[in-house]
């Protein structure tokens, strides 16, 4: 808890004074452009398109190209290519848990960008071969036209003595098949303990909560009405629904919200190493302004928190142990699955 | 009339078997080798694991009650249609086929999206429908009987296309013989002409049970809210293990793999010791069946399985893609103008369409030769050669992925990180589809007629070329449109394998669902649905036309 509300607090300190960033080393330019194409490995598929298109218009004599799936997918699909000698991607957006495993795993190649300088210290600490590049964070999210009248659920611990008119209005997401559901879980699990993570997602499943496989699958449930009421939902989702004009609140669980902390790292052995850190450095430099435009917190010093969400250094965040998630995985799953009824 | 085989068609069968084996045969040894291994180690451990889970038995139970139920809506709804097409006098059979063929060029786990939006609890249209007329809201997509339906309509275009292909090659004087024996134009149609098209029911049957036990997108959209889960959807949860748990996904393709090869046993099985030869050396001229009276009824129960099958779900489609969000109730131009002007529509789209004209041609070369040797040859071992050919498309889209993945990323070719591995894995899965049309139609064809051309003089190939060819060609045709449909569409095993520069329409429009927005998913698969009907009408009419020109001119 300490460690994310310091970092909220330097956030906050250090918000006012945007540095400008460096023109990349033309050296790496030069040697990126020799390469003349670079491979993407993500998991964040709603963003991704865009760094990529924009990417490519900058520098034009590198094709870039990308692959998205699940995280856990990408990171097999980057672990068999590698175990095989194949290696394809060159650089990978994923989560925080995924890249802490991919690192323990010898998957990644360190790099620090001369731009981490303009980052607060926790985007890449030493020791750590990935380079945080955004947040986005998970709250209680309604539909407040279909929803209207209804008192709504204030915190994570509420869903474990849900409110009778909640009774067949929720969904909730699996862990099995989501990665934001699997951090979820594993962040209830370790601060609230096992007992009382099982008593919210009974909660959830006894009041007839419907379970969807992803978050995107909730979310067409959410807006169409099925589902009036999410047990979360991420920021981006949830700006780019508003901007669409639906009626949408978003409510910080009291206890704290969830962030899902977005990283970048070179692959190891990559085709095109100078074309992953030529990207690292655009993601860290150029594109940081587009992040806050959708919905997604940019960790440069001096950008503003996204439109229409709360400023991180006012916001209580739950903290999160990715290296302790991955270590208790299987028991979570089970804890998940009993409290669930499912197999 | 079976042919004895020189060293030159022995060269021949081992070409087959050259492509035969890196297509099929190795990627599928590969994953089932992974059920008897544990950590690298012989062991019957996922075996054990697998078995002795009930969750995976419901799982298998579950995919056989539903694809069942699937197969018995397709058949039952798409027989009668067939006939009707392809024999009756029904006003305006001609377009109203071509409607009914739209369903396959939508992805199937759009489709069901789709029919969550017109049958899900509350928000449902036709629940609204029901409510605003007072009548109780029954209709419940996420129910097994839900799931069943919309499966079914799935999978009818399957069996129109098959059955009335068939139904197109019968000699109706066999038809006027029972009526002159004093038959009911029904008493016909059901005693003759159905028990002479068996073999395309049956077939078309097992296709669409095939079909169904290897469907992922569809039962996890609908099934996964109440947790009726299909064995792929516990192969994909599998896939999504770190490190992924092959054995598992291995012993539960087998299990689906014993489910095909049943349902294959059972058909022939049926079909054993009958000849359904309809297509012989005498001329026949193909008369339709006059409806009479029964013409408007059946134009009617036309029209209604359209409004269900077809109208319902696109409409759906067009309105979400033009509201600005589902249901937002505005409607506005932006979205759908958004999606054409993007690149990634257009690249995807020209990468889809040329992946899947060529991997179709591939898979219906490749059908073409097994179903010939099958049927016309006599040398030995060609049934295990259309065995082979035959098992892949029981296997999980998912599963073999994972097999071909296995092969070509330890090939030094540059297959793997290409569009080249797309085309080997949709042709090595699909192949036997195209085996399966073509050798309904070779079933047909009385040899007689390749024996009078080799008597007129025509060498083995010319025999192939100017009778048999040409006698097959509406059902390397089918074959062609069906596996182009697959492909077009194909999801499950293209999203483990496609490469940024391959990157197909059904990637992006699976990553344009991951953004949770079904507007933008509506507009895309409104494009693939068009591109799909427009390429396959295009392809039906330059293959006929180009074989027309060639039989005129023999």
């Amino acid at each position: 808890m300490r460690r994310l509300c310091g970092i909220a607090v330097a956030i906050a300190l250090l918000w006012h004074a945007i540095p400008a960033s460096a023109a990349p080393d033309p050296a790496l330019v030069a040697a990126a452009e020799a390469e003349g194409k670079l491979v993407v490995y993500s998991c964040d598929p709603s963003e991704t398109p865009l760094y990529v298109k924009a990417f490519g218009a900058k520098y034009p004599k590198i094709k870039v190209t990308s692959y998205l799936a699940g995280c856990w997918q990408v990171y097999n699909r980057h672990a068999n290519e590698h175990g095989a000698g194949r290696t394809v991607g060159s650089v990978i957006m994923s989560i925080d848990d995924v890249l802490t495993k991919m690192q323990a795993d010898g998957l990644l190649d360190s790099y620090v960008s001369p731009e981490v300088q303009n980052f607060p210290d926790f985007v890449h600490p030493p020791g750590q071969v990935f380079t945080y590049l955004k947040f986005q964070m998970l709250g209680l999210v309604a539909n407040t036209d279909l929803a209207r009248g209804v008192k709504m659920p204030q915190d994570w611990q509420d869903f474990a003595h849900p409110l009778p008119e909640w009774a067949n209005q929720m969904t909730y997401y699996d862990p099995r098949t989501s990665s934001a559901a699997m951090q979820t879980l594993a962040t209830l699990y370790q601060n609230f303990g096992p007992a009382e993570t099982t008593a919210i997602y009974k909660g959830l499943h006894d009041s007839g909560a419907d379970l969807a496989a992803t978050t995107s699958a909730g979310l067409a449930k959410l807006l169409t009405g099925e589902r009036p009421i999410m047990f979360y939902l991420l920021s981006n989702h949830y700006t780019a629904a508003l901007e669409k004009g639906a009626p949408l609140s978003f409510t910080v669980p009291t206890s704290g919200a969830i962030v899902i902390k977005v990283g970048t790292a070179v692959l190891k052995d990559a085709p095109q190493p100078n074309a992953a850190k030529l990207f690292t450095e655009f993601m860290l430099s150029d594109e940081q302004s587009e992040i806050r435009k959708h919905g997604e917190y940019a960790l440069r010093k001096g950008i503003a928190p996204p439109d229409k969400m709360p400023p991180l250094e006012s916001t209580k965040l739950l903290p999160f142990d990715p290296a302790a998630a991955t270590a208790k995985q299987a028991e979570m799953m089970a804890l998940w699955k009993s409290a669930v009824g499912v197999q | 009339m079976r042919s004895r085989f020189s060293w030159r068609s022995t060269l021949g069968i081992g070409g087959l078997l050259l492509l035969i084996m890196p297509l099929m045969v190795i990627p599928l040894g590969l994953i089932l080798a992974q059920a008897f291994l544990v950590d690298g180690k012989l062991s019957f451990g996922n075996v054990t694991q697998v078995m002795g889970s009930l969750s995976y038995w419901g799982s298998l139970a579950n995919t056989v009650m539903i694809s069942l139920g699937a197969t018995a809506v397709a058949s039952v709804l798409g027989v009668p249609l067939a006939w009707l097409f392809a024999r009756s006098d029904l006003a305006g059979r001609v377009w109203l086929e071509r409607l009914a063929e739209l369903p396959m060029f939508i992805p199937p786990f759009v489709g069901a999206v789709a029919w969550t939006l017109l049958g899900a609890p509350r928000i449902g249209i036709a629940n609204l429908i029901l409510r605003k007329l007072g009548v109780p809201e029954f209709i419940d997509v996420y129910t097994m009987r839900g799931m069943i339906w919309v499966m079914g309509l799935y999978l009818a275009p399957y069996v129109i296309m098959i059955v009335a292909s068939a139904l197109r090659s019968l000699d109706p004087s066999l038809e006027e013989a029972g009526q002159m024996s004093g038959l009911t134009r029904i008493g016909t149609a059901r005693r003759i002409t159905l028990a002479l098209v068996r073999p395309a029911i049956s077939s078309s049957a097992v296709l669409c049970f095939s079909i169904s036990i290897g469907l992922f997108g569809t039962p996890v959209v609908l099934g996964w809210t109440r947790q009726i889960l299909v064995v792929t959807a516990r192969i994909w949860m599998s896939s999504q293990a770190v490190p992924p748990d092959f054995g598992v996904m291995a012993v539960l393709a087998v299990y689906l793999m014993t489910l095909s090869a049943l349902s294959l046993w059972l058909q022939q099985r049926l079909l054993r010791g009958r000849s359904y030869t309809t297509v012989t050396g005498k001329g026949f001229r193909a008369r339709r069946l006059k409806l009479g009276r029964l013409g408007a009824p059946a134009l009617a129960l036309v029209i209604v399985y359209l409004i269900l099958s077809v109208a319902a779900p696109i409409a759906v489609l067009a309105a979400a893609a033009l509201s600005t969000y589902t249901w937002s109730g505005v409607f506005s131009l932006k979205t759908a103008q958004e999606i054409l002007d993007s690149d990634d529509t257009w690249y995807t789209l020209r990468n889809s369409v040329w992946i899947s004209v060529v991997a179709a041609t591939l898979a219906s070369m490749l059908g073409l030769a097994v179903a010939w040797l099958r049927q016309r040859s006599k040398i030995r071992g060609r049934a295990l050669i259309e065995a082979l050919v035959l098992l892949p498309v029981s296997v999980p889209g998912i599963a073999f992925g994972v097999g071909v993945m296995l092969v070509w990323i330890k090939v030094p070719l540059p297959v793997y990180g290409t569009a080249l591995i797309l085309i080997f894995a949709l042709a090595g899965r699909f192949s036997a589809y195209s085996v399966r049309a073509v050798s309904a139609n070779l079933m047909q064809v009385h040899p007689e007629l390749e024996e009078a051309g080799r008597i007129a003089g025509l060498g083995r190939f010319a025999t192939f070329r100017r009778i048999t060819l040409p006698l097959v060609m509406p059902g390397i045709i089918a074959g062609w449109v069906l596996l182009f449909s697959f492909f077009i569409t194909e999801l499950s095993m293209v999203i483990l394998l496609y490469t940024t520069e391959s990157r197909t329409f059904s990637v992006l429009s699976f990553e344009t669902w991951n953004t949770g927005f079904f507007s933008e998913l509506a507009a895309l698969s409104l494009i693939q649905l068009a591109i799909g009907m427009s390429v396959a009408l295009g392809a039906r009419v330059l293959m006929r036309s180009g074989f027309n020109a060639e039989t005129s001119s023999t």
